[in-house]
């Protein structure tokens, strides 16, 4: 099986980040609770990736959070921040993690929110965008760095000048950048940065980051048990104990650890360099092909790995399901982003989702071209 | 003995860290004698100068709930 679904998960894990996941089952006892020598063994494991992640990402170690993933974060920030009456923006190509709980503050009448429409062509534009809709109210911008549909790159540090210059908090979905993107979380002007764990950082599922901004505060979207000032009803304000309640994902975290050292030792500028070849490959060739729509017009001159296609009129599920018995696995449908299918008028076929990752080369691709080429005759025939 | 207090692991390891790339031997424990104002918390023992040790961890912003000092029967 050919696996070019890493923008849902990269695949396969590593062998250190399994072997790493199987020695802190095997070893390790909780974190940061106990003072026998199993838990204190634990709460090294997860020092250490704190360290990592915060030095990956230029943050203080204890503001970065560990969650389940990316959606967690993004809950975590979103919900954290904001109070009746506030108002937010997001962009045209957000996925539901991000749009779902600031529909659903808006639902409750605690907060409105604007969409603001990027457009690929024009950085310029979607910028100008973003600042007509702010309002003396706004008080959060919301946007993926890159949009996991179509691999639209948001001109993220643009945006976030405007809200530092306007006193708006900056939240930054990574979900489909973190690993391939480097970040400056204390010396830019993002204040939450949200990533999953398990792709770009190559980490296992379950895991997931929120970086804060060295200068920012927010509220807790969780409490409980932190194995910090354990006669206190109220739940610490001491970080990142305020965010991580409950026993964290040790086994995970383990294995994330890992993940990012290969980053760290790879360089994320090359992986990604890496990926955006193979997409361009792919673009490319695909133009050669009768009846096939590569939305590459939904890139900007950023590159990015991901790509977005389709084969005549087909429904995008009846390719994906095709690929697979090829022996190619993609993504179809909707991609759980509504929005983004509205921004490019894919709405009733949705969309074939191509995301190579750190382990695919162009082999890979050239396998997908043939099935994607027999795919297109097959549906003359249909 | 003496020790530094801290609330959490966290903050316990990360001055750990820093007093170790200055070449303090460290060790984190659970505190072996919190208050009931504190409840759970860890304690940094230190080779060396504890206070010198302490004015490190204070210069570069890391929490702390100050130092103990235990009679030597606890």
């Amino acid at each position: 099986m050919i696996y070019l679904d890493n923008a849902a998960t990269s695949f396969p894990k590593p062998k250190s980040v399994l072997s790493a996941m199987y020695r802190a089952s095997l070893y390790s006892a909780n974190p940061g609770r106990g003072g026998h020598r199993l838990s204190a063994r634990a709460g090294e494991i997860v020092y250490n990736t704190r360290e990592k992640a915060a030095e990956l990402f230029h943050a203080d170690i204890e503001r970065v959070i560990f969650t389940k993933n990316c959606t967690e974060s993004l809950n975590t920030a979103i919900k954290g921040c904001l109070k009746q009456g506030d108002h937010v923006i997001i962009s045209s190509l957000e996925h539901n993690s991000l749009l779902r709980p600031v529909q659903k503050l808006s639902e409750r009448g605690i907060i409105t929110y604007d969409v603001a429409n990027v457009v690929p062509e024009s950085d310029e534009q979607t910028v100008l965008n973003f600042q007509s809709l702010i309002k003396p109210n706004t008080k959060l911008i919301a946007c993926c760095h890159v949009s996991n549909v179509f691999g639209t790159v948001l001109p993220i540090a643009r945006i976030g000048e405007i809200c530092r210059k306007n006193g708006i908090l900056f939240a930054v979905d990574a979900a489909q950048s973190a690993g391939t993107f480097g970040y400056d979380v204390n010396g830019g002007n993002i204040d939450f940065l949200c990533m999953p764990g398990h792709k770009g950082l190559l980490g296992p599922m379950g895991t997931g980051l929120l970086i804060l901004n060295r200068n920012v505060q927010l509220d807790s979207f969780i409490e409980g048990g932190t194995g910090s000032l354990s006669l206190e009803t109220s739940q610490p304000e001491i970080l990142p104990d305020k965010f991580e309640s409950g026993t964290v994902n040790l086994p995970g975290i383990a294995g994330l650890y890992e993940g990012m050292k290969i980053i760290e030792n790879v360089g994320c500028e090359n992986i990604l360099e890496k990926e955006n070849r193979l997409t361009e490959y792919l673009t490319v060739n695909l133009k050669n092909i009768d009846g096939v729509t590569a939305y590459d017009n939904m890139h900007t001159a950023s590159p990015s790995g991901v790509l977005s296609l389709n084969i005549g009129n087909l429904h995008s599920e009846q390719i994906g399901e095709r690929l697979d018995s090829l022996q190619v696995a993609c993504r179809a449908g909707y991609h759980c982003s509504a929005l983004a299918h509205k921004s490019a008028l894919t709405e009733e076929q949705g969309t074939v989702r191509v995301s190579p990752g750190f382990f695919n080369g162009i082999p890979d691709i050239k396998k997908l071209i043939y099935c994607i080429n027999k795919i297109a005759k097959e549906s003359k025939i249909w | 003995m003496t020790y530094i207090k801290f609330a959490n692991q966290t903050f316990a390891q990360k001055a750990a860290s820093l007093l170790n790339k200055r070449g303090f031997k460290t060790r984190i424990r659970r505190n072996p004698n919190p208050n009931h104002k504190e409840g759970c918390n860890y304690a940094l023992f230190v080779s060396g100068d504890i206070f010198e040790a302490y004015d490190i961890i204070s210069e570069n912003f890391i929490p702390t709930f100050g130092v103990e000092h235990l009679g030597d029967e606890a």
